[in-house]
C-alpha cells in the first residue's frame, strides 16, 4: 500500500530545487537564443552545410554500429555458449578495450597509422614508403570508434546468451533441428532485443563523441559545433547545430527506451539456473580462435604496443615527463571538486524523488538527468552562452568547468544516491522521528551513516568519469589550465605524439581502475 | 490492573470521527475511539482493512482528511493541523522492528533520549535493559541479534522516553510461531510492569485476545465494534465479527410469538425485536450430531485440525453449519445425521439481505 506523502522539508525541497533550475535553465536559455535567432537560423539550418554533417554523423552512427554487431555477435557467441580454447579469457580480454578514451584511441590510431605515424616509419626504411593510404576522415573515425564501443554490443549480448533458458536449446535439437538452424530459429531471435539496445548504445556513443571524430577530422555534429564555435564571434550557428544534435539524440534514446520495453517482453522464464552444455566447435574451433585473437590484436595489444612505442621514443628523446605530473594533478584537482559537489548536490534530489515521490519531485529528479541525454559539447555550449551572459565573474572560471562536470554526471550521482536510499527503510527515519528527532538531526544521525558507502561508490565513479571528459574541458576549461584529457587531444593534433603516451598511458591506467571499481561493486550488490 | 483505575483515568488517546483516503479509497471511515492510561487496545482486523493506516494517523506519519486525534487531551491531528511525530511523545514499534542497524544496543536505546543529563541516560538505559532482560548485550549491533532479542531492543527503545501511549504494528509476525508465543507473553508482561498505554495492531484474533484489555475490530475502514474480548467472541454486533473471531454459521429465522425458530429448534427471546426476519449466528463447538440413516442433515466434508476434526454438514434446507468434534473419531461424507444444537450461546443478526449477497 503506499502511503499518502507528507511535505518534504525545506531543508530537502528548497536546494533540491534551485539544483533542477540551475541545470536546465542553460540549456532553455540555449534554445531560447536559438529560436530567437529567427530567419538567419533555419536559413543556417537548412544550408548545404547543415545537411551534409547530418549525413556524415548518420552515416558514421550507421557504421560503427552495423560493423561492432559484426564483430561482437559472434565474439559473444563464441565466448559464451561454446568449447573455445581460454574461453574465459577471451571473455574478459574481448571487453577491456571499453576502458580507453575515444579520444585516446583517436590518438592510438593516428600515431599508428597516421603520417609520420609508427607505421609508416617503419616501413620507411626497409621500403622506402613515404605515403600511406589516408587514415583521416570516415575509415578512421569509424576504426577508432569500433575498437572503443564494440564491447557495449558484446557485454550486453554476452549477458542475454547467458540469460537463454538452456532448456529451450535442447527441445530444439531434441526436435531435430541442426546446430545451426537452432542458432538462427531459437538463439538469435532471443538475442534480438539485446543486439538492437546495444547498437542504440554504440550509435549513442558514436553521436556523443567528439575526441576521436575530431582526432581523425571527420566532421559530425560534435566536431562541427566545435569548428563554428572556435571560428567565429557570431555562435548562433554553433546553436543552431547543437539544436540537430540534440534532436537526433533523443530521437536515439527514445528509440532506446523503446526497445529496452520490448526486451522485457522477450527475456525468458529463469526456470532453471543450470547452466548449457558447451557448444563442440570441432574443425572450426582454431578459426574460431584465429578471430578472437585478430580482435583483441587490433582493439587492444596493438594499440597497446603503439603507445609503449611512443613512450619509450619519448624517453629516449628526452621528453619531459615532469610536465605529465602537473597535467595529472589538475585533472585530479577538477575531478575530485565534480565528484564531491555531484555527491552534495545529488542528495537533495534523491532524498525528494525516493522519499517523497510525486509529480513535482519527479520533475526535479528528471531536469537532473539532461546530462544523461546531451552531449558534453552541447552542455558545454550552453553554459558559454549562458556563462557570458549571466555570470560573468565565473565565466572562464573553473567553477562553471566543475559546474559543466556536475551536469554531466548528476545522472549517475543521483542514480547512485538513489539506489543506497531506496535500501534503507524509511521505518528507520520514521522510527528517529517517533523518538523525538527532527528530520535534519535524521539525516545526520540516521540517512548519511547508512549511505555513507553508497555516496562514496558515486563519489568515486563521477572522478573518474571527469578524469576522462574531454569537450567540455576543452571548450570551459580557465586559460592555462591544462588536464591530461587536454594535453592528449592537443598533442595529438598538432602531431607530437611522445608527448601524448604517458597521458594517455595514465588515462588508460585510471579507466580500468574504474571499470574494475565498477564491476566489484555490481558483484558485491547481486 | 484492575479495571476500576482504568474506568477513572483520563483518555490518553483520542479519534474523533477520523476518515482518510488515499487518492479514491476510503481507508479510514469515521473512526472514533478512546484509550484510557494504562489500557492495551487492539485494532484487530484482516489486511488492508485501515489498522496500520489508523495507527499511522496517531503517531503522526499521516494525517486524517477529517476528525480530530488528541492526545493527552491536546489536538494532535486535524485536517488543518499536524502536530509532527517528533512533538507527540508517541513511540512506534514497527513490524520490521527498524532497529538503527549502524548502531550498537545502547546507542539505539538512548537515540530517543537527547537532551537528558548524561548520568540520567545511564540510569534509563539501565531500567531499560533490565526491564526487557537484555543486559550485556549493550555493545551488540542488530544483526548480531536473534528476532526476539530484536524485538526486546525495539521495545527498550521505544520505552526509554516514557512516551504518552506505545504503538505496536504487528509486532509479532516477524518471528516463527514458538517463538511468537513466548515473545507475546514477555511483551505483555513488559508493558503491564510499564504500566504503558499501547495500541497494538494485529490480524491475528488470538493474539488480540491474549494481550488487549479492548479489541476493536476493523473492516474496510470501519470500527465495527469495541469490546472486551470476551465480549467480540460471545456478543458480536455484527456477521463480520462473528465470522473473524472465530468460526460462525449463519442460520435464517423467523419470530413468531416471542419464539425465535431456525431449522435446528426454538428459543425464546428475553426482548421483543422489531424484525420479522432474522439471522442466527451459531458456533461449532454448540454443535453437536448423531449418526442417523434417516437424519435431514448430510456430512460434506472434514477438516483435520489436529485436535479437532471439523465437520461440514448441509442441512436439509441446504444451509451449511461446522461442527467441531474430537479428532479420534472420524465419520464418512455423505453420512446421514441428526442434528443437536445446543442454542444458549449464539447471537441474532437482522436479516439484511444486501449483506448477505455481499458474502456471496
Amino acid at each position: 500500500m503506499g502511503w499518502q506523502v507528507q511535505r518534504p522539508p525545506p531543508v530537502i525541497w528548497i536546494p533540491a530545487f534551485l539544483i533542477g533550475a540551475a541545470v536546465i535553465l542553460p540549456h532553455i536559455y540555449l534554445v531560447l537564443r536559438t529560436l530567437g535567432a529567427g530567419g538567419d537560423l533555419w536559413d543556417l539550418l537548412f544550408r548545404f552545410r547543415t545537411l551534409q554533417v547530418l549525413a556524415r554523423t548518420l552515416l558514421l552512427i550507421i557504421g560503427v554500429s552495423v560493423v561492432s554487431v559484426a564483430i561482437a555477435l559472434p565474439l559473444a557467441w563464441l565466448t559464451s555458449r561454446t568449447d573455445i580454447p581460454f574461453r574465459r579469457l577471451w571473455a574478459v580480454l574481448t571487453a577491456l578495450p571499453l576502458v580507453i578514451p575515444s579520444y585516446v584511441a583517436g590518438f592510438i590510431v593516428v600515431a599508428a597509422l597516421g603520417p609520420r605515424g609508427m607505421l609508416q616509419r617503419l616501413l620507411e626504411g626497409p621500403f622506402g614508403v613515404e605515403r600511406l593510404p589516408e587514415i583521416y576522415g570516415f575509415p578512421g573515425a569509424l576504426l577508432t570508434i569500433v575498437i572503443v564501443s564494440y564491447p557495449l554490443v558484446l557485454i550486453n549480448l554476452q549477458a542475454s546468451l547467458r540469460g537463454i533458458d538452456p532448456s529451450l536449446e535442447e527441445a530444439s535439437r531434441s526436435l531435430g533441428q541442426s546446430q545451426w538452424s537452432t542458432f538462427r530459429h531459437v538463439i538469435l531471435p532471443q538475442v534480438r532485443p539485446a543486439i538492437a539496445s546495444g547498437a542504440l548504445l554504440v550509435a549513442l556513443y558514436t553521436l556523443r563523441d567528439f575526441g576521436a571524430v575530431s582526432l581523425l577530422r571527420y566532421e559530425t555534429f560534435t566536431w562541427a559545433i566545435y569548428l563554428q564555435y572556435e571560428s567565429s564571434f557570431d555562435r548562433t550557428m554553433a546553436a543552431g547545430l547543437s539544436m540537430v544534435l540534440i534532436c537526433v539524440a533523443l530521437a536515439i534514446l527514445f528509440i532506446e527506451a523503446m526497445a529496452r520495453g520490448k526486451g522485457q517482453y522477450y527475456r525468458s522464464s529463469s526456470g532453471s539456473k543450470r547452466p548449457p552444455a558447451p557448444v563442440q566447435l570441432g574443425r572450426w574451433r582454431w578459426p574460431a580462435f584465429s578471430f578472437c585473437t585478430a580482435v583483441i590484436l587490433i582493439a587492444l595489444f596493438i594499440p597497446i604496443a603503439v603507445l609503449l612505442y611512443w613512450l619509450i621514443e619519448g624517453i629516449s628523446r628526452g621528453e619531459p615527463f615532469h610536465l605529465v605530473w602537473g597535467l595529472a594533478i589538475n585533472s585530479v584537482y577538477a575531478s575530485v571538486l565534480a565528484a564531491c559537489v555531484a555527491v552534495l548536490f545529488s542528495l537533495p534530489v534523491a532524498v525528494l524523488s525516493v522519499r517523497y515521490p510525486g509529480r513535482i519531485s519527479s520533475i526535479v529528479e528528471r531536469s537532473t538527468y539532461i546530462g544523461f541525454g546531451l552531449p558534453g559539447i552541447v552542455v558545454a555550449l550552453a553554459l558559454v552562452f549562458f556563462g557570458s551572459h549571466y555570470a560573468g565573474p565565473l565565466y572562464q572560471t573553473l567553477c562553471l568547468l566543475i559546474f559543466a562536470y556536475v551536469i554531466l554526471f548528476l545522472p549517475q550521482a543521483v542514480g547512485t544516491t538513489r539506489s543506497s536510499l531506496i535500501q534503507i527503510s524509511p521505518r528507520l527515519e520514521e522510527a528517529a522521528r517517533s523518538l523525538g528527532r527532527k528530520s535534519l538531526q535524521i539525516l545526520a544521525t540516521i540517512t548519511l551513516p547508512l549511505i555513507r558507502s553508497g555516496l562514496l561508490a558515486g563519489a568515486v565513479l563521477i572522478f573518474f568519469s571527469t578524469m576522462k571528459e574531454l569537450p567540455a574541458t576543452l571548450i570551459l576549461s580557465p586559460i592555462g589550465f591544462k588536464t591530461l584529457a587536454i594535453s592528449i587531444w592537443s598533442a595529438t593534433s598538432e602531431a607530437f605524439f611522445t608527448r601524448a603516451a604517458a597521458p594517455a598511458l595514465l588515462l588508460i591506467f585510471t579507466s580500468a581502475v574504474s571499470m574494475a571499481f565498477l564491476n566489484i561493486r555490481e558483484q558485491r550488490v547481486k | 490492573m484492575n479495571t476500576k483505575t482504568i474506568a477513572d483515568a483520563p483518555p490518553v488517546v483520542s479519534l474523533q470521527e477520523v476518515l482518510k483516503t488515499f487518492g479514491n479509497t476510503l481507508v479510514i471511515d469515521k473512526v472514533s475511539f478512546e484509550i484510557k492510561q494504562g489500557e492495551i487496545l487492539a485494532l484487530l482486523g484482516p489486511s488492508g482493512c485501515g489498522k496500520t493506516t489508523t495507527l499511522r494517523l496517531i503517531a503522526g506519519f499521516e494525517q486524517p482528511d477529517a476528525g480530530t486525534i488528541c492526545i493527552q487531551g491536546t489536538e494532535a491531528a486535524s485536517p488543518s493541523f499536524l502536530m509532527p511525530p517528533e512533538q507527540r511523545s508517541v513511540g512506534m514499534i514497527f513490524q520490521e522492528y527498524a532497529l538503527f542497524p549502524h548502531m550498537t544496543v545502547v546507542e539505539n536505546v538512548v537515540y530517543g533520549l537527547k537532551g537528558m543529563e548524561r548520568l540520567q541516560q545511564k540510569k534509563v538505559l539501565a531500567g531499560m535493559l533490565e526491564l526487557v532482560d537484555m543486559e550485556g548485550y549493550e555493545d551488540r549491533y542488530p544483526y548480531q541479534l536473534s528476532g526476539g532479542e530484536q524485538q526486546r531492543v525495539a521495545v527498550a527503545r521505544a520505552l526509554a522516553p516514557c512516551p504518552a501511549a506505545l504503538l505496536l504494528d504487528e509486532p509479532f509476525s516477524n518471528l516463527d510461531a514458538d517463538l511468537r508465543t513466548q515473545m507475546r507473553l514477555e511483551v505483555l508482561s513488559i508493558l503491564r510492569r510499564a504500566g504503558t498505554t499501547a495500541i497494538l495492531v494485529t490480524h491475528d484474533q488470538e493474539e488480540a485476545f491474549i494481550l488487549a484489555d479492548r479489541v476493536g475490530v476493523l473492516n474496510q475502514g470501519r470500527l465495527e465494534q469495541l469490546d472486551t474480548p470476551e465480549d467480540i467472541y460471545h456478543r458480536p454486533q455484527t456477521p463480520f465479527v462473528a465470522r473473524f473471531v472465530g468460526q460462525a454459521d449463519f442460520l435464517t429465522a423467523v419470530v413468531k410469538e416471542g419464539q425465535v425458530k431456525t431449522e435446528l429448534g426454538s428459543f425464546s427471546l428475553d426482548e421483543p425485536l422489531p424484525h420479522r426476519g432474522l439471522r442466527v449466528m451459531i458456533r461449532p463447538d454448540d454443535i453437536d450430531f448423531t449418526i442417523d440413516d434417516r437424519g435431514e442433515a448430510t456430512i460434506v466434508n472434514r477438516e483435520f485440525l489436529g485436535s479437532e476434526n471439523l465437520y461440514s454438514i448441509r442441512l436439509g434446507s441446504d444451509e451449511m453449519v461446522r461442527s467441531s468434534q474430537p479428532s479420534t473419531t472420524i465419520y464418512p461424507i455423505d453420512q446421514k445425521v441428526h442434528i443437536t444444537a445446543n442454542l444458549d450461546h449464539v447471537v441474532i443478526f437482522p436479516y439484511d439481505k444486501k449483506e448477505i449477497e455481499e458474502e456471496g
